[in-house]
């Protein structure tokens, strides 16, 4: 998995490729920690993301908590397979997917 | 025991060990005679309703006997009383089902659908406190004496309630109960930190917060915990396989005084807890020294000497739960107290015993009727037999009338004329796909002997009964920890399918002649199970009331275990 950061003030834009899954969710998970405090837009670019496991879904949704309060998040870039996880596991209706 | 030496927990504890007496004493004394006090229960809630809009359209007023009450009043179940629920929730309005004050409503756990609302009136809370509360403090004092009173509890709850209009709140059962009980001690948030080792950020846990690092974390801290208190034993068995994951962390943490930055919490929660904890250096070579022990002897009795007790469930769909945290980290020496049967609607029955899955049924609490699972008469408590299955029908003090509860349980043998019952299933978690009638309690045996077969450390699992499939079948799915001896799919499959096969005959005949398609077993990624816990809390079901769903029984659930099978 790759991730690429770019934090504009107050907004931060994630690009998320490969594969997030019970081995990588972690690495999103330190990557997001330290940046997350301070931003109140996020914005995760899933264009390269072909795999999403429930380890990576946990990531999103404790995210997606966390900014609830403090701001927005928004996905853009799904492609049909993580569409179709987010879609069968309800995600769709916790998500802001553009 | 001079009270005056006993600590602040002591003082609370000793006081509902008093009141649990009472409470104790008289529950043994309606074991005399049942019926009587059930009945008497019945005609109190009529009388008192009979002026309310359900009790004039069902005529409560003229109601003279139980068999007149059976053929004038209907079944129920929850939608019956939906019309009613919203319009005290948005309207204010009294006197629709109970006279009683209702301030209160419980989540039911649900499913991945939207939680219930049930009422629960300011005397259902009362009677649940008595029995869920007051009589545990009481048998475990009875039992067990009373060393371990002065200690502070292990307390796995989440105490979160919303206010859904003023007064009036919204959350389980069990924390409203509590809630009472801390105002009643003089202010919960002032007394929770007295009697329980986890600071006020995890009982009333802001999101994104790791909450398991910190009762982890604070438990660890307290080496004189007198009893852990787990809604369901589940909860305590997820808290051990954190610590025994992540103990070098914890340790360091208590050695230094800190919070490691990799832990979730917000800022402000860091400082808050910073506040609360000193370096502990002492403490922390202790624990080094346990835990480099390793863990395949029991390591509860080394963490927390003078623990007693764990309460909480830990039957019916928790007893691989119950068997691991025995076998694996307590030993044979910590004290199960088993909670009776209890829900969002009351509680049914209380325990008698320790160590013992029975417990008696409540005849104060609800007025009961019991269906026999295969029967369409209703029994009292008086006419139902040992050994038995029945279905509970409930009427309670919060507006409910011949409720019908979902739950079915056996009788297990008498406590003097009172029934023992033990829960067994949900009646809706049961499968028939053709006839078969294959029961959760089937679908549990048949897996765990499987596991344990296989050696396979198993987190947890679910069934879709597949109605689409030609013939139709079974299709299991399990998320698996550990399976040292990389036993195939479809080796798992066949052993469970010729385990439930020999449990219930009938499957196994159907499987035979081709009426039931052969069973499927499909693997879930890990942490799906979490994932689940995750969304239902997101949805605002309580921690305190989440079960994993043993029958998948609609298509929001089976869309979701399907798409996170392993690759």
């Amino acid at each position: 998995m790759d991730i690429e950061k770019n934090v504009e003030g107050k907004k931060i834009v994630v690009k998320v490729s490969g594969r997030l899954d019970t081995k990588s969710s972690p690495e999103l998970n330190d990557a997001l920690k330290n940046d997350l405090p301070n931003v109140s837009e996020l914005i995760f670019d899933f264009e390269g993301l072909n795999y999403i496991s429930s380890s990576g879904l946990r990531i999103i949704l404790s995210t997606q908590k966390l900014m609830n309060k403090q701001g927005t998040m928004v996905i853009k870039n799904v492609n049909e397979f993580i569409m179709e996880v987010f879609d069968a596991t309800g995600f769709t209706d916790i998500l802001t997917i553009e | 025991m001079n009270i005056n030496d006993l600590s602040v927990a002591g003082k609370v504890f000793m006081q509902k060990y008093k009141d649990g007496k009472e409470v104790r004493e008289n529950l043994l004394k309606m074991t005399e005679d049942p019926i009587k006090y059930n009945e008497e229960l019945l005609f109190k809630i009529l009388d008192e309703n009979k002026n309310t809009e359900y009790g004039q359209k069902y005529d409560f007023s003229h109601i003279k006997s139980i068999e007149e009450y059976q053929s004038k009043v209907p079944l129920t179940e929850y939608d019956d009383y939906i019309e009613y629920i919203l319009s005290m929730i948005i309207d204010d309005m009294d006197g629709l089902i109970t006279v009683n004050k209702v301030d209160h409503y419980s989540k039911s756990s649900g499913t991945l659908g939207n939680p219930k609302k049930i009422p629960c009136s300011i005397p259902g809370q009362e009677v649940f406190l008595k029995h869920g509360a007051d009589n545990i403090m009481a048998l475990m004092g009875d039992k067990l004496g009373l060393d371990w009173i002065n200690g502070r509890v292990l307390n796995i709850a989440d105490f979160s309630l919303k206010e859904i209009k003023p007064k009036i709140t919204y959350g389980a059962i069990s924390t409203k109960a509590l809630l009472t009980l801390g105002e009643e001690l003089g202010g919960y948030e002032k007394i929770l930190q007295l009697l329980y080792t986890s600071p006020p950020e995890a009982f009333f846990p802001e999101p994104d917060t790791d909450v398991r690092y910190i009762i982890a974390r604070f438990a660890l801290m307290d080496r004189d915990i007198s009893y852990t208190l787990s809604p369901f034993y589940s909860a305590f068995v997820e808290l051990l396989v954190y610590i025994e994951e992540n103990w070098k962390l914890l340790v360091d943490d208590i050695n230094n005084g800190t919070i490691n930055d990799e832990i979730n919490m917000s800022s402000t929660v860091r400082e808050s807890l910073s506040t609360r904890i000193q370096a502990m250096p002492q403490r922390a070579e202790e624990l080094t020294k346990i835990f480099n022990e390793g863990f395949s002897e029991p390591i509860i009795p080394k963490l927390w000497p003078k623990m007693k007790a764990l309460v909480g469930i830990g039957t019916g769909g928790f007893d691989n739960y119950t068997n691991k945290i025995k076998e694996k980290y307590a030993g044979e020496d910590l004290n199960l107290v088993l909670y009776g049967i209890a829900s969002s609607e009351g509680v049914f029955s209380s325990p008698i015993d320790i160590n013992s899955p029975d417990s008696a049924l409540v005849p104060d609490s609800c007025f009961f009727e019991f269906r026999p699972i295969n029967g369409e008469e209703y029994l009292t408590i008086d006419q139902i037999e040992d050994g038995e299955i029945y279905e509970i029908i409930i009427t309670n003090l919060s507006g409910f009338y011949r409720y019908k509860m979902g739950d079915a349980i056996r009788v297990t043998g008498r406590y003097n004329d009172m029934p023992l019952v033990q829960f067994l299933y949900r009646v809706s978690q049961n499968v028939s796909l053709a006839g078969e009638k294959t029961t959760e309690v089937a679908l549990r045996e048949a897996v765990q002997r499987t596991m344990k077969e296989f050696n396979i450390d198993l987190m947890e699992f679910s069934m879709y009964p597949d109605h689409d499939s030609s013939p139709a079948s079974y299709v299991f799915f399990l998320e698996i920890n550990e399976n040292p001896d990389k036993v195939s799919k479809e080796d798992i499959r066949d052993s469970i399918e010729e385990k439930l096969s020999k449990l219930n005959l009938s499957y196994g005949d159907k499987i035979k002649k081709n009426i039931l398609g052969k069973t499927q077993v499909h693997l879930l990624q890990k942490e799906t199970y979490l994932l689940y816990r995750d969304l239902m809390i997101t949805k605002g079901v309580s921690s305190n009331q989440l079960k994993p769903p043993r029958v998948i029984v609609n298509e929001a659930q089976r869309r979701f275990f399907f798409a996170l099978i392993e690759e």
